[in-house]
């Protein structure tokens, strides 16, 4: 995501503070694919993931008023989406986070035809990745999570997180440039 | 970290090659956000209504309002109670504390942290550490982190238990004096509300038995604090 679209998130989170919203529209429109991914990547199905986005977006409405304008506006928000999704996974009794291969698998029908092909690429050399390293990816490119924020999800310590969030992103483009043997 | 470039963009391709949600998945928030407005629209036009009614009436009626006391027993921890804690507290530095883990089973534990054997116990509650740190030989505070599941919603705690002198407190624990008054069960508590990623936090200060307990409480569910108060007061 661009600069700009993270100004623009904010100025439509603002003003969702401020009683406009219309707003979330433009939010949805700027975030709502990363939104829906983070959310189907925990729940598991088109449905749940749209209800969890739904949901998500009721909890914008309501803490926008807090939301402190100085920070990542769309790490704020997936924030908001993964404790969304894990609330409904608790809610149901069902177990969170199981598998890192369940994450990367958005490749199904309703796909984008044109970026396809490059997706499946990408996910083929994640499910190369060992399951520390899948689950680091995971947290940084998904949901925006800081290293601290990771050392936290993950039980490691920072300077652990940031060595494994390291070797993750060199075997990971080594992988999709075919620089490593299967 | 700032994320790798090229990994970047390789993933906001494939993030917004999925098929983005439809359109009603803002409905509900923007529903909610637009009954707000209509209440208090209603509201302030029923309180204007009033008002000049009462004015009508103003030069016929003379009436006096002593304002009444309200406090006493609110169930407050919400909205409602009133700002700011009336006592001076002396601070102490932490940094020179240092720390163990520890054994709340072992004979050198400090009186005030028994309910913690209940959580070791309960089947929805994980202790992810309890840690004891000393001024000298001495227990300045222990500090126990849990993860509970109560009634399908998470709650992550932070309590703390202090054993300093009268008006002392450390360093580490000043925000939570700056909180609004409250009272649960007859019992007078300090509270701060803020949020985090979506979820209510709670941060209170409630003494017991000389012990000062310094909670934080991170929950989907609003009334989460209840649960950790009921367990230290109990």
């Amino acid at each position: 995501m661009t600069d700009g679209d993270k100004q623009k998130l904010n100025n439509l989170i603002c003003s969702v503070a401020r009683g406009y919203a219309d707003c979330l529209d433009g939010i949805c429109s700027i975030a709502g694919n990363r939104m829906y991914a983070a959310a189907y990547a925990i729940v598991g199905d088109r449905a749940n993931a749209e209800d969890v986005v739904s949901d998500s977006f009721v909890k914008i409405a309501r803490f926008a008023k807090r939301y402190d304008a100085t920070g990542d506006p769309l790490g704020w928000i997936l924030k908001i989406v993964r404790n969304t999704a894990l609330d409904f996974l608790r809610k149901r009794k069902r177990r969170a986070e199981a598998s890192t291969e369940e994450f990367f698998s958005l490749t199904d029908d309703s796909y984008s035809p044109e970026k396809r092909e490059t997706a499946i690429v990408l996910e083929q050399a994640l499910k190369k990745l060992d399951d520390g390293e899948r689950r680091v990816i995971y947290y940084k490119y998904y949901l925006e999570m800081t290293v601290r924020e990771i050392a936290s999800a993950a039980r490691l310590s920072r300077s652990s997180a940031q060595r494994l969030i390291q070797r993750a992103e060199e075997n990971l483009k080594k992988l999709l440039k075919g620089e490593t043997n299967d | 970290m700032k994320k790798d470039f090229e990994l970047e963009k390789v993933f906001d391709e494939y993030l917004e090659g999925t098929t983005p949600p439809s359109e009603r998945v803002t409905e509900a928030a923007k529903n909610s956000i637009k009954n707000k407005k209509t209440v208090f629209t209603a509201l302030k036009g029923a309180l204007i209504a009033i008002a000049s009614v009462i004015s009508a009436c103003g030069t016929a009626l003379a009436m006096y309002f002593t304002p009444t006391a309200i406090g006493g027993l609110i169930d407050s921890g919400g909205s409602g109670g009133s700002s700011g804690a009336v006592q001076e507290i002396n601070y102490y530095d932490q940094s020179n504390l240092s720390s163990s883990s520890l054994d709340i089973y072992s004979s050198g534990t400090p009186e005030g942290i028994d309910f913690m054997k209940n959580v070791y116990l309960a089947s929805n509650c994980s202790v992810n550490s309890v840690d004891a740190y000393y001024n000298g030989e001495t227990i300045a505070y222990v500090k126990a982190e849990i993860t509970a599941s109560v009634n399908s919603c998470r709650h992550e705690t932070v309590i703390y238990a202090e054993y300093a002198a009268e008006n002392t407190a450390c360093e580490l624990f000043r925000e939570y004096y700056d909180g609004y008054t409250g009272y649960y069960k007859g019992h007078v508590f300090l509270y701060l509300d803020t949020e985090d990623n979506g979820e209510y936090v709670k941060k209170m200060v409630v003494e017991k038995n000389g012990v000062s307990y310094y909670v934080c409480v991170t929950s989907s569910d609003v009334y989460a604090y209840r649960t950790w108060l009921d367990l230290i007061l109990k």
